[in-house]
């Protein structure tokens, strides 16, 4: 039920994340969905792609930090309260988020989240309990497309 | 104080890159007594030295 993520360092410089977005662009490495998350000197992008592995070969020859990592893309209902019902479950279930970003599913629409927890198998648990829908397979694209 | 990351360090999560540039300074205080402030970098980005270090350097005019 994991997905891969892509996660890339880059230093708080002008044109780093168009020197790493333009790699992956060359490398025909299509982007589903990311999040950057930035501190005062540095920056952390996570990128859902196509084919993490392939992404993650590509920016290491042109010695680029990275990392894959499993995450979790959580169906959210699309209304107001959506969210704060899921994360309340979580919370009662023990579970830390770690981080997590907010997207639209491709082929449904539906508003999807992903998510890294401190405990991955106890959140799969707790969602699995209460009915709420994992996405086995990504096929994300931004909101509003 | 600027350090590169290599990708055994890295981490996906902000607060683990925070901690280990704590642990670098701590580290830097321990060893030589110095507050450094550090900056985390990308590999490669830190200026290599080419050849012997420059320690004398001539101002005289050309003939």
């Amino acid at each position: 039920m994991n997905i891969k993520q892509l996660s890339v360092f880059l230093e708080n410089k002008a044109g780093r994340l168009a020197h790493v977005t333009r790699i992956l662009g060359d490398a025909k490495v299509n982007l589903l969905a990311l999040s950057l998350a930035d501190s005062s000197d540095f920056g952390i992008l996570r990128l859902i792609v196509d084919d993490a592995e392939r992404a993650q070969a590509v920016l290491k020859e042109h010695q680029v930090v990275c990392a894959v990592h499993d995450v979790m893309a959580v169906e959210v209902d699309d209304r107001p309260g959506g969210l704060a019902d899921l994360l309340d479950l979580l919370d009662k279930g023990g579970v830390n988020v770690e981080y997590m970003y907010a997207f639209s599913e491709k082929k449904t629409g539906r508003a999807a989240l992903i998510f890294r927890f401190d405990d991955t198998a106890k959140a799969a648990a707790c969602l699995k309990q209460s009915g709420i829908n994992i996405f086995r397979k990504v096929d994300l694209a931004p909101a509003g497309k | 104080m600027r350090v590169e990351v290599t990708a055994e360090a890295f981490s996906d999560e902000i607060r683990v890159m925070e901690a280990l540039k704590r642990n670098i300074q701590e580290k830097i205080k321990q060893l030589l007594g110095l507050s450094a402030k550090i900056t985390l970098v990308e590999p490669g980005s830190i200026e290599r030295s080419v050849g012997k270090a420059k320690r004398v350097i001539d101002l005289r005019k050309k003939m």
